[in-house]
């Protein structure tokens, strides 16, 4: 289960939240984005969740997802002022569409490497989650790294017999390559859940007592604090809807 | 290989794991599937099509190795989970549990062995993602003014919305059944030649 980790650098990080608080802030940061009354309000929302992702830790991903954000922004402006016609609806309906959910994916992505599998499935559990929910969850969200490596063997492998899943192989021999792929891919998938199931079921995951955890989930003031912020801009966004449906 | 013991007390960490690491996989398929087309503005309408023919051996893996109800319904919720953090509309994620619930349900009464009934299953937990797009649709007027406000000219817009998007849902929705027959079939028939042999599922 080690290697399924992704890395977290908890030194650098100032910010350490609660996993329920980020499962809060996800939510209401996805209602919220979807309600946005302008793009003044969602650059100012996103500026949020740069700072949030820069002090939770994950600087890096933070940076470079905010950078393709405003390039984002810059290419809707120019769309909306400077040009005609085809181009415009085609570049303005583009934008908005990735606008609406390029800042989720950024706050899901930040909470999502910033958070450990105990603390996640701790604080699953004190959600009374069912159980059938959240070992398949905690499982899913370790293997999608392991996805990418399987799939780069598979590819050398192919490479190596001359089966490779390039272009032209694809428009030759389409089944064949479809196959060469999805039957290792599957295979491997099977190997490691039981592989998984075994090393799980050895440490005790199918004892019907409650979990314990060594890391200590409570709610702290900055929990409060990012909590309170986020439901203020949902609230923001659903007066200025109110407002102007009335007005 | 499972008893009819073992089925009856329902689903085993065993099958937690494994539905996981599969909804993963088939997470990854529809992401991949929606990278295709997703990145070019007017051939977004294809996504659901390229999903529902990337998606199917792994749907049919997944009621291959786990016949119970239950792990198709966990997928259904785990998908629209991640694509509801991810930023997808509501709509999608919420099609998601519903239809996982219907296709487990009809893959069910199959006891899920029966080819033909894990098909139509297959189409229709695979219709989800058409309801992302069907926001368009719903929710026309406000999409259209946003655009007018912006400075679109109204008369290229009112072309644009009466002749391509009325006849684009059910053609939508037809394109995605036909993939979904497609992907499901050859799905059926890799775990035949590969899976079965093997004694695996």
């Amino acid at each position: 289960m080690m290697e399924l980790q992704i890395q977290t650098r908890d030194m650098f990080a100032f910010l350490h939240l609660d996993p329920r608080t980020k499962l809060y802030l996800l939510i209401v940061g996805n209602v919220a984005l979807f309600l946005a009354p302008s793009l003044l309000y969602e650059v100012v929302l996103v500026a949020c969740i740069v700072i949030l992702g820069v002090l939770a830790g994950a600087k890096r991903f933070t940076v470079k997802m905010a950078i393709v954000y405003a390039g984002m922004v810059v290419l809707h402006m120019i769309g909306t002022c400077h040009l005609v016609g085809t181009l415009q609806v085609v570049i303005v309906t583009f934008t908005v569409f990735i606008r609406k959910i390029f800042p989720c994916a950024m706050l899901g992505g930040i909470l999502v490497s910033t958070t450990r599998v105990n603390e996640f499935m701790a604080a699953m559990n004190r959600i009374h989650m069912p159980k059938a929910m959240i070992i398949p969850m905690t499982v899913m969200i370790r293997y999608f790294p392991m996805v990418h490596e399987d799939y780069c063997y598979i590819n050398d492998a192919m490479c190596m017999r001359d089966v490779g899943p390039t272009f032209t192989s694809l428009l030759t021999h389409p089944i064949r390559t479809v196959e060469c792929i999805y039957v290792p891919m599957m295979m491997s998938a099977l190997k490691v859940a039981d592989e998984l199931s075994a090393a799980a079921v050895t440490r005790g995951l199918e004892n019907p007592k409650p979990r314990t955890c060594i890391a200590e989930i409570h709610f702290q003031i900055t929990d409060v604090l990012c909590g309170v912020l986020f439901t203020l801009f949902l609230a923001g966004s659903i007066w200025v809807k109110l407002k102007g449906g009335a007005g | 290989m499972y008893n009819s013991q073992q089925i009856k007390k329902g689903l085993s960490v065993r099958d937690l794991i494994t539905t996981g690491i599969l909804a993963a996989l088939y997470m990854v398929c529809a992401m991949i599937g929606e990278a295709i087309f997703g990145f070019f503005p007017v051939l977004t309408f294809l996504c659901p099509l390229s999903i529902a023919l990337l998606c199917g051996p792994v749907y049919m893996l997944i009621l291959a190795k786990i016949p119970k109800h239950g792990p198709i319904i966990v997928t259904g919720i785990l998908v629209g989970g991640v694509l509801f953090v991810l930023g997808m509309y509501w709509s999608m994620c919420l099609a998601y549990c519903i239809l996982g619930v219907a296709a487990d349900l009809l893959a069910g009464s199959g006891k899920f062995r029966s080819k033909g009934r894990n098909l139509v299953s297959y189409m229709i937990f695979v219709i989800s993602p058409v309801f992302s797009y069907g926001m368009l649709w719903f929710d026309r007027d406000s999409y259209v003014k946003y655009l007018v406000e912006k400075g679109t000219e109204p008369a290229y817009m009112d072309t644009m919305v009466s002749t391509a998007q009325n006849w684009m849902l059910p053609a939508m929705i037809i394109g995605v059944l036909i993939c979904a027959v497609i992907s499901g079939l050859l799905g059926q028939k890799l775990l035949k030649k590969h899976f079965e042999k093997a004694g695996i599922v």
